[in-house]
């Protein structure tokens, strides 16, 4: 229990000790302020624009999450698929590698176009950018059941369905958090990806990604730090909810999650 | 406890061979096995003990000849028949009591019939207590022994057990035989149970099929003349030393020549 506390502290030490440097470049070189803002200034705009930025993360929040819980439902239904036929799977399985190293960046405009803009293609770019991970460990925790364990099943005259819902799919949860651990760091990612194409649709107020575009156009470089700040906390949450969800669902059963792995 | 000599034969295989892309693994399996007879598959690793095991069980077809289990095919007389394999394999997912509701519960049992009859079989083994526990917080023993509970919950008539203790220390597995043994005279099961251990098969077996390898065939069979209370002390008496010197001598025997 003590050890995991000191860790803390000394990471929080570390970041208090960089604020500090940063902190004290700014003065000592006179750094101007839409280059490089200092800790101070970057607090005291988080203060005085509060709203508009928590309005911000949660509109990305919502593209995010909606795009990973899509990528979740889809990619288990994909590999469901995969998993009983392994010819459909020799012959789609490369397109899924695809969807992984297709530059999510360079697709943005093509969903903006097709999709237009607003919340529906920022989703869209969270999910295609999630897929992959979902299909790829889903499908291998369904395939990797051990040959003995079919024949216990096949002893009792198990059905196919039999087999797959209480064998294989249970077998593959493990798997499957992996893929969605991945995957709820990068669905932030691509949301913000995708509202820096898309974003722009409702009036006034957008997500993260489309203001830190409309702060950095208006040399708003402090407000720009806090979206910055508020994009890596905003991952860092998916990841560590991601992270706790697989914990609870496994840590009765499966050796390797029976504590609750730091970061 | 039936005599033998005039029982009725409930496993049959009749010329039974496999091959494995053009290899032949096994040839010529001709074995008669009676109901409540215990008899033991030895041989050196490579016999195809193993697999005549699981096409016994109706798991890998036969490539040549016959199997019949009570007078049907092995997919058909699944139902009168348990596998016990080499590995526990528990579903890590399910508490022990689950784990050996598993088979009632594929065949369809209503919940309730199924909890009674998996805590039955786990006070068969000695593990009522575990009922709740998670596989991973057992040891590798009483993982075995969830595992034979799980193949008694179904009532079977024959068991099939393909090396279960071979994972196990000498001391337990010692101990699990014992356990075996007075469970299989209390029940009368016909017993199937391949093993690489000359002492294992002899303690356990009222027969001894030897088999050799490259391809496997049946080398020959030894009656094993220990009574039927076979206890922890049945292994202190000279007739089981004998015994295994005799059966030792001819695997030996076979693999030189």
């Amino acid at each position: 229990m003590k050890r995991p506390l000191i860790a803390a502290i000394n990471a929080l030490a570390v970041f208090a000790v960089m604020l500090f440097l940063w902190q004290l470049i700014v003065w000592l070189f006179r750094v101007p302020e839409f280059m490089l803002p200092s800790p101070l200034e970057v607090a005291s705009v988080i203060a005085s624009r509060f709203s508009p930025l928590v309005e911000s993360l949660l509109i990305t929040a919502e593209a995010a999450a909606g795009g990973l819980v899509l990528s979740i439902v889809a990619g288990m239904a994909v590999a469901l698929v995969f998993a009983q036929s392994p010819w459909l799977r020799r012959m789609l399985y490369p397109y899924t590698i695809l969807l992984q190293t297709v530059p999510i960046i360079a697709i943005a405009p093509l969903i903006l176009m097709w999709v237009g803009p607003g919340i529906g293609s920022v989703t869209l770019v969270a999910f295609i950018i999630c897929l992959a991970p979902i299909i790829a460990n889903t499908t291998q925790g369904l395939i990797s059941v051990e040959e003995n364990l079919i024949h216990l099943f096949l002893m009792h005259n198990a059905s196919p369905s039999q087999i797959l819902l209480r064998l294989r799919l249970p077998n593959a949860m493990p798997n499957l958090f992996v893929g969605i651990r991945i995957s709820a760091g990068i669905a932030v990612i691509g949301a913000i990806t995708g509202e820096l194409f898309a974003g722009s649709s409702r009036v006034g107020q957008g997500g993260l990604g489309y203001s830190i575009l409309y702060a950095s156009a208006q040399l708003q470089t402090d407000y720009l730090f806090a979206l910055v700040l508020a994009a890596t906390i905003l991952g860092f949450v998916f990841f560590f909810l991601a992270t706790f969800f697989e914990w609870y669902f496994l840590h009765r059963w499966h050796a390797s999650k029976r504590q609750l792995e730091a970061l | 406890m039936i005599d033998a000599g005039i029982a009725i034969s409930e496993i049959r295989c009749s010329g039974v061979g496999k091959q494995y892309g053009g290899n032949p693994v096994l040839q010529d399996i001709d074995l008669t096995i009676a109901k409540g007879e215990f008899v033991s598959l030895l041989g050196p690793s490579g016999c195809g003990k193993s697999t005549l095991l699981k096409m016994i069980a109706g798991l890998v077809p036969a490539s040549s000849g016959e199997i019949a289990v009570n007078g049907m095919t092995p997919g058909n007389a699944r139902e009168m028949m348990s596998f016990i394999f080499q590995d526990p394999t528990l579903l890590p997912w399910r508490t022990v009591q689950r784990n050996v509701e598993l088979g009632l519960e594929l065949e369809g049992a209503p919940r309730e019939r199924r909890k009674k009859k998996a805590m039955e079989a786990l006070a068969l083994v000695g593990l009522s207590a575990v009922a709740n526990f998670y596989p991973q917080d057992l040891s590798g023993g009483m993982k075995m022994r969830v595992s034979i509970a799980r193949a008694l919950a179904s009532r079977p008539q024959v068991l099939l057990m393909d090396e279960p203790f071979a994972a196990l220390d000498e001391i337990t597995r010692d101990r699990m035989n014992e356990e075996l043994m007075r469970l299989q005279q209390e029940h009368g099961w016909t017993v199937i149970f391949v093993t690489h251990s000359v002492s294992e098969a002899v303690f356990l077996s009222s027969r001894i099929v030897l088999l050799r390898a490259n391809p496997g065939r049946i080398l020959g069979t030894v009656a094993v003349d220990l009574g039927d209370r076979r206890t922890r002390e049945t292994r202190d008496t000279e007739k089981f030393e004998e015994t295994v010197t005799r059966v030792s001598k001819l695997l030996r025997g076979a693999q030189y020549e």
